[in-house]
């Protein structure tokens, strides 16, 4: 696989990947670090991608298990995903378009802002970027118990804001 | 009864749509749970008037659809949120990954280039002497065994019988004595060669009695033999050992011969000058060698082989 080939073939999907980093990473350069490292990964290994019928699911595997190592090193947390997300909001959409977009996403991050902090961090990646538990708990440290734990309670308490709000 | 069966059908539904929910609040759902919820969630939305699921059942997952498509919009915000310059930025890293590899890629191929020529020009260095030197060392030998049979028939004191059996003709003889040798006998082993003058050409039986047993024409022409396979090999390293070993060994004479000769172009520049020089040399050397190691077993006698040693071959200068 050449380097037209591999643009032409891989790079549309880096705003896919960078939503996944961002998922796990809450940080906007690092999420973009993170991407970057991801197509250093592809790269190295595009030989093998040549044969693959789905080669976009393993860069969002390689893009998930890369914010997860990174993640593991830097010992981050993701205090403002919501934040970068609300601020970088969706673009080329209709103003109307924008704006409903922007309230529905704003009130959604207003109530998983209403979350503690681990809550939301396993409700985001669970729900957002779609890790299963042993992922979660490999990225964030914790046993297998406490994930479950801290899902269950993040999800009955957002269920219970969306309730509340009549969302 | 088809009846009977959809009504269970449904009911199974709606239980297996009730403890995937239950499960997924409980933070156990795996992702294919979740997705198989999502279907059902949506089958329920899109047929409110579906016996299967209850009304609290359709509340439940309608909240359920609500916080998956929260999530979406979440990931399509985020997705969306990606800086402007990130995909020039990833473009422009992977066109250097791909420069390095290029570059790893050339690198690695002149390296290989290199080594290949350097293993091939050490082959044709080397390889040609390493071939040659049996080669040259029987053609010369043969040359002087020629030379050195004529002058004995002369004198009668030596018979060679066993060289003519074992040679191919006598002809031949007489030919590689008359020019360049080495290419008449290039199809023997060396091994065979060696024997042949090994048998030949012992130490003792050129000192048999013979106080000058060349003519002056004789060693003239082995001395054009010698010339001729000068020019034939660059170098002459080998060559001069050859020399040595025809002319007054039968053995093997191992000596360092780069701590004789300077180098094969002054060998070459001293043949036509100096050529009794660069033979006394080797001479000095070799007996140097001779002397550490052990004779032949039919070399008693130390003063043997040293025919050409009395000969004028400033003759050879003067030409």
């Amino acid at each position: 696989m050449d380097r037209r080939e591999f643009e032409k073939c891989l790079m549309p999907l880096y705003r896919d990947l960078y939503a996944y980093s961002l998922a796990v990473l809450g940080n906007e350069s690092d999420a973009c670090d993170c991407v970057q490292e991801t197509y250093t990964k592809l790269w190295e290994c595009r030989q093998r991608l040549t044969g693959m019928e789905n080669p976009q699911a393993y860069c969002v595997v390689t893009a998930r298990r890369m914010a997860i190592d990174m993640l593991r090193r830097r010992s981050r947390h993701c205090s403002d995903d919501i934040e970068t997300v609300e601020r970088n909001a969706v673009s080329g959409q209709t103003p109307e378009q924008l704006a409903e977009a922007h309230d529905s996403l704003r009130m959604v991050s207003e109530l998983l802002g209403n979350l503690p902090e681990r809550q939301r961090k396993v409700v985001v990646m669970s729900g957002v970027a779609g890790f299963d538990n042993d992922h979660i708990s490999r990225a964030m440290g914790l046993t297998a118990d406490n994930v479950r734990v801290l899902l269950s309670r993040g999800r009955k308490r957002l269920r219970q804001l969306f309730k509340e709000h009549d969302i | 009864m088809t009846d009977i069966n959809d009504s269970v059908r449904r009911t199974d539904a709606g239980k297996v749509a009730a403890v995937l929910l239950e499960r997924y609040y409980e933070g156990m759902a795996t992702p294919e749970e979740a997705a198989c919820l999502s279907s059902m969630a949506r089958h329920a939305a899109g047929n409110p008037d579906a016996p299967e699921f209850s009304n609290e059942l359709r509340v439940e997952l309608a909240m359920y659809l609500k916080e998956e498509e929260a999530f979406a919009k979440v990931f399509s915000a985020m997705r969306d949120s990606a800086p402007e310059g990130l995909g020039k930025r990833l473009s422009e890293h992977v066109g250097r990954l791909a420069a390095r590899s290029v570059r790893r890629t050339w690198l690695r191929q002149t390296v290989i280039s290199v080594s290949v020529s350097a293993a091939a020009v050490a082959a044709l260095v080397f390889a040609p002497g390493i071939g040659d030197a049996g080669r040259d060392q029987a053609s010369v030998s043969q040359g002087m065994l020629a030379v050195g049979k004529a002058g004995l028939e002369k004198t009668g004191v030596r018979q060679f019988s066993q060289v003519e059996e074992d040679t191919e003709s006598g002809d031949e003889l007489s030919a590689s004595a008359a020019g360049p040798a080495k290419r008449k006998t290039a199809g023997k082993s060396v091994r065979s060669r060696k024997t042949k003058v090994a048998t030949v050409a012992e130490p003792e039986e050129f000192d048999a009695g013979l106080e000058a047993p060349y003519t002056q024409e004789e060693l003239m022409q082995a001395l054009n033999i010698i010339e001729d396979s000068f020019e034939e090999i660059r170098g002459g390293r080998d060559l001069i050992a050859d020399i040595s070993y025809t002319l007054n060994k039968s053995y093997s004479v191992s000596f360092d011969i780069s701590e004789v000769i300077p180098s094969p172009k002054d060998i070459v520049t001293q043949l036509f000058s100096g050529t009794s020089e660069i033979l006394e040399k080797v001479y000095d050397s070799a007996d140097e060698t001779e002397a550490e190691t052990e004779p032949g077993p039919d070399s008693s006698s130390d003063s043997a082989g040293e025919p050409f040693e009395d000969v004028a071959l400033p003759a050879n200068e003067n030409e």
